[in-house]
């Protein structure tokens, strides 16, 4: 007994002395290493849990998926947001043509669907944790502008701003959210929780969406860190790391790649946060190629930018961290001939950069290629778009997910 | 001391000579019986993966319209359906599919083009000469198509394809990537450049047999690049040919990432040729020849075609020769032989037989045609079938005075 303490003493120890050599290494560096090395010092990292470490400890090879069963079903026009809880997840659906969508909550257990807002919303519902909240753009039909909307799960929904446009960030400690003005070129929005209603901004005028004249127009993506603390804010010109505490943004370089002398600036597709709120994997491409051409990156605790290589012909077009930042799920699109191609799912080691292919049932394509697959937050369940092999059309299906000792 | 003379013969207007039969380099103008030319295509709409520009993979791919008898608007706002689509654009600003029917006949030239050549070939940083080829390849690709679906015969021949062109027109990677209110999205330069480029209403013929010519649009296959050579296609037209001015390290990755099958005309090559450099943008790389007609690109990639106008007029001589790289010093002792290496391709419709065509040489001062004579005739018996190359090194004696030339 107190043989294993002491090697839990002296482990603990030597990890300290690693994450403080880390951080000694990061702070020397440049612009970005010292940013992601303050996102490593001040991230307060949830404990451990057991389930974290077997992740951890496992190759790529013990990792199993069970069978899947379909979950739900008739769901064209749908994407997966996020789990909001190891139960839970939030979907938005197309509902009928020219009625817009709807955001709904999914338990996963019971198979029961709780609509939480129908409208015109525009771009995916962001998550507050801490408020147990989404907010989301939405057209007022009546008013004919855009809102910024903040809709706790199971209290008031309120108005945030009005004539508004991505993205949307949350507000200091996720109580509140902001979007761009385009009239004022600021963010602006409130903090509401949890009574008053105080007014936030923050500075965004060399960021602004570009418009219809780019290939990202006035989309912008948004991903939080699992703390609230940090958001990455990217579109095809910019990737942004916002301070939501102190308001402060800056502009990361994700590279450049240079083909025959041309230097194309890296983008993001998609990008999301460990568990632990210290890396960050990108799903990224380049210039405006069709097939798109991507690279996968992760944003490292030391702050580099590492490139996971893939074969050619693969399409990463979307990522998502199994518990412990060891593995992702990535999800895109295999060539199978000349512009045929087939939607897959591969489960990456980041560490070492080995890919396996994941071959549940035929994986679907979303309509929003940032949608289709995401795993539950305790590692055990992964949810994905489908084909059924019983029956035509697409589904939602769930597999188990077992970890081998 | 024996007095030498030195000179200086500018390379980089170098015109290398090569004398057919009865070379003609002007336009030639010859009305044809069959002039095929379509000013509509009909196009089945879906909505497309914004990854690949593929077919998206749903149940309900399709691209729906509005219905006028609900009060809702009902037209698709998917990406593919529309380039102002609902995910790139807040609800006020999208426009939904714009058309009424699915399938939907456009304007080939006022419409379809427009929105296609910048999306098969971003106009930004392309070369508009490549842009004119590219133009002039989708739009034969179209007719092809088109004439296909005029040719159906009897229920079921030949399934969805006539020959190799497919019957079902649509808007995604399988044909050619049509979004609609794509040109929209361009810069008012961009703009300008693909109007440019798809100005002229010229397509591509094949000659076949010159006792029966037939005078079809052809299959116009075209590949993001292609590594040193292009790949044969099924059609004679296709043929593999070299493409030396291809030769980056990173055209293999290329290729490998795009799934380019290399075949027909190479569009990064295109804009190689087009800048003289071997890269598709215009680096700091230059090739030796750089091509000033997009005919020279075209004729290039597909061999024994002809151009091809809204009058059935050919604008393509049927002897013709592409010069693809040369050595020859830019400094010469006046008086004094030296070797130049050339390779050229035939690009005629015919091939040549020994004495058919011969290689020759001539000096002016700068910026001077050639003259008829005076040719210094260094082969005869060239024998090079269409669409091949000749790499030869020929003696060339330089001008016994002093001065500026150019070489033809």
């Amino acid at each position: 007994m107190s043989g294993t303490k002491i090697s839990k003493l002296v482990l603990g120890v030597v990890l300290l002395l690693v994450l403080g050599t880390l951080v000694i290494v990061a702070t020397s560096r440049g612009d970005l290493v010292g940013l992601a090395a303050e996102v490593v010092a001040t991230s307060a990292p949830p404990p451990t849990p057991t389930s974290s470490l077997a992740w951890k400890n496992a190759t790529l090879d013990q990792i199993h998926f069970g069978e899947p069963k379909v979950v739900l079903t008739d769901t064209p026009g749908l994407r997966i947001v996020r789990w909001i809880s190891d139960e839970e997840v939030l979907i938005l659906r197309d509902i009928e043509p020219g009625r817009g969508n709807a955001i709904e909550v999914f338990n996963v257990e019971d198979g029961k669907v709780r609509r939480l807002v129908e409208g015109n919303i525009w771009g995916k519902p962001i998550w507050s944790p801490q408020a147990n909240a989404i907010t989301y753009l939405r057209y007022d039909e009546e008013e004919k502008v855009e809102k910024l909307i903040w809709q706790p799960i199971d209290g008031e929904t309120r108005s945030l701003q009005s004539e508004v446009v991505q993205p949307v960030v949350l507000a200091p400690a996720g109580r509140g959210a902001m979007a761009y003005s385009i009239r004022d070129q600021v963010l602006v929005g409130r903090s509401v929780v949890p009574a008053e209603r105080r007014r936030v901004e923050l500075s965004f005028a060399p960021f602004a969406p570009p418009g219809s004249l780019s290939v990202c127009a006035w989309k912008y993506d948004t991903a939080v860190s699992p703390d609230g603390k940090w958001q990455v804010v990217y579109n095809c010109k910019n990737f942004l790391l916002v301070n939501s505490e102190n308001g402060t943004i800056k502009q990361l370089d994700l590279g450049t790649e240079v083909i025959e002398g041309r230097p194309f600036s890296r983008w993001a597709l998609d990008a999301q946060w460990s568990q632990d709120g210290r890396q960050l994997a990108i799903a990224s491409t380049f210039g405006d190629f069709l097939p798109r051409i991507t690279r996968l990156l992760v944003l490292d605790p030391w702050g580099e930018v590492r490139e996971i290589r893939h074969p050619p012909g693969i399409i990463f077009s979307e990522v998502d961290w199994a518990p412990g930042g060891k593995y992702l799920l990535v999800s895109g699109l295999e060539a199978i001939g000349e512009g045929t191609f087939s939607p897959r799912m591969w489960l990456v080691d980041v560490k070492r950069g080995r890919i396996r292919n994941v071959d549940l049932l035929p994986v679907a394509r979303s309509e929003d290629p940032r949608g289709g697959a995401a795993w539950s937050p305790d590692g055990k369940h992964l949810l994905f778009y489908c084909h059924p092999q019983n029956g035509s059309g697409s589904a939602l299906c769930l597999a188990s997910v077992e970890v081998e000792r | 001391m024996k007095e030498r003379w030195l000179f200086y013969a500018t390379t980089s207007l170098l015109l290398l000579f090569l004398s057919l039969r009865t070379i003609t380099l002007i336009t030639k103008a010859v009305a044809q019986e069959e002039a095929q030319l379509f000013s509509e295509i009909t196009v089945q709409m879906y909505a497309l993966d914004p990854d690949s520009g593929a077919i998206l993979d749903t149940e309900a791919p399709s691209c729906r319209v509005d219905d006028p008898s609900t009060p809702q608007n009902e037209a698709d706002d998917r990406y593919g359906c529309t380039a102002f689509d609902r995910d790139h654009y807040p609800p006020d600003q999208v426009h939904p599919y714009p058309y009424i029917t699915n399938p939907v006949t456009v304007s080939i030239e006022g419409d379809y083009l427009l929105d296609v050549v910048p999306r098969e070939m971003g106009p930004s940083g392309h070369h508009p000469l490549a842009l004119r080829a590219q133009a002039i390849v989708a739009r034969t690709y179209a007719y092809c198509a088109i004439h296909a679906g005029e040719q159906q015969g009897e229920e079921g021949e030949g399934g969805p394809y006539w020959g190799n062109c497919l019957r079902e027109i649509n808007n995604s990677n399988s044909f050619q990537v049509f979004v609609p209110y794509h040109f929209d999205t361009l810069t008012s330069a961009d703009q300008q450049a693909v109007q440019d480029a798809v100005a002229e209403v010229v397509y591509l013929t094949y000659v076949g047999d010159p006792e029966e010519p037939d005078r079809g649009p052809i299959f116009t296959e075209f590949s993001a690049d292609a590594y040193l050579r292009t790949i044969a296609g099924d059609y004679d037209y296709l043929r593999s040919v070299e493409d030396p001015i291809s030769y980056d390290s990173a055209i293999p990755g290329i290729i490998s990432y795009t799934g380019a099958h290399q075949r027909g005309m190479s569009q990064n090559g295109a804009n190689r040729w087009a800048w003289g450099n071997s890269s598709q943008y215009g680096g700091s790389t230059p090739w030796s020849v750089r091509w000033e007609d997009e005919r020279q690109i075209l004729v290039h990639y597909y061999t024994r075609v002809n151009l091809q106008n809204a009058e059935g007029n050919i604008l393509t001589p049927d002897d013709r020769w592409n010069l693809l790289t040369y050595t020859v010093p830019s400094e010469m002792v006046a008086g004094q032989s030296y070797s130049a290496t050339l390779v050229l391709q035939n690009t005629s419709t015919w091939d040549w037989q020994p004495y058919d065509a011969v290689l020759g040489y001539q000096w002016t001062v700068p910026d001077a045609s050639p003259t008829y004579d005076d040719w210094q005739i260094v082969a005869e018996e060239i024998e090079l079938e269409t669409g091949d190359t000749l790499t030869t090194t020929v003696a060339v004696a330089a001008p016994a005075v002093s001065g500026v030339y150019d070489l033809h």
